[in-house]
């Protein structure tokens, strides 16, 4: 599986930028969590990849919304309160 | 092992999206603009909560079908719940390519190496080459033989000479 990783890695710099190992690692924190295949831990990762790409997309608007020179962490807060996609992260975070 | 994922431990904070790679992402969106350090720790944490609802949501499609391997089709499932179901077709484009990508460079390196020679090209060439092979080895034995013949005739030669001289000196 290493193997594998390593050739997924070399392949597309662009479609996958988080290192798998540590994505599953994180999934496997979860008592509950049952096996799961490489290609579910890889489509996750490119997942997560387009999740941030969005994230930070959203923010970079209310920062313009703000007419802020720096993109702050108010502008995600901004973000997550605005858009109901993010709602999972209400209440996560102090 | 930790009884819940809200615990905050150092275990825990190991178990994190390497701070880097979501960095270098948020740059590619944000190219000319200034991120704060609080704004880009906030992402990794955003990150890391999108993981853990993202696999939990997984989970759950995949215990509803009585399934004990999480599968592909299980994270498009858990995907289409929260909304995120846009995801899919870009995330399963670049997947295939990279597995094609894979395969490509699997069979490249298994299988048989391309040639602009046919089989029955290749294999004439062969016979030339030991064809060529073993007019040389004939050749060198030859030489050798040659030079064997030459070493013999020198030393019988020297023999006689040898011979002769001590007749001379013989005083009858």
């Amino acid at each position: 599986m290493a193997s594998t990783t390593d050739q997924i890695k070399s392949t597309s710099a662009r479609a996958y930028q988080l290192p798998l190992t540590k994505v599953k690692s994180i999934i496997k924190l979860d008592n509950n969590t049952r096996m799961i295949s490489h290609d579910s831990v890889y489509l996750l990762t490119l997942a997560t990849e387009e999740f941030i790409r969005m994230l930070t997309r959203d923010a970079h608007s209310s920062m313009k919304q703000c007419a802020s020179k720096r993109l702050d962490r108010l502008h995600i807060f901004s973000s997550i309160n605005t858009n109901p996609l993010y709602e999972f992260l209400d209440g996560s975070f102090d | 092992m930790i009884d819940s994922p809200n615990n905050s431990g150092s275990e825990e904070e190991d178990k994190c999206v390497p701070r880097a790679a979501v960095y270098k992402m948020i740059k590619d969106c944000t190219q000319h603009i200034r991120v704060s350090g609080e704004a880009k720790e906030f992402f990794v944490q955003c990150c890391n909560e999108f993981i853990h609802t993202l696999a939990l949501q997984a989970n759950t499609v995949c215990e509803q079908q009585t399934k004990r391997l999480v599968h592909p089709d299980h994270i498009v499932t858990a995907l289409n719940n929260m909304g995120f179901g846009s995801y899919k077709t870009k995330c399963l484009n670049a997947m295939e390519t990279a597995q094609e990508e894979i395969a490509k460079k699997r069979r490249k390196l298994h299988g048989k190496p391309t040639s602009i020679y046919t089989d029955e090209e290749l294999r004439q060439k062969q016979e030339l080459l030991f064809q060529q092979a073993r007019e040389e080895a004939q050749q060198l034995e030859e030489d050798d033989w040659a030079r064997t013949q030459e070493l013999s005739k020198e030393v019988l030669r020297k023999k006689i000479e040898a011979t002769r001289t001590d007749d001379d000196n013989y005083d009858d």
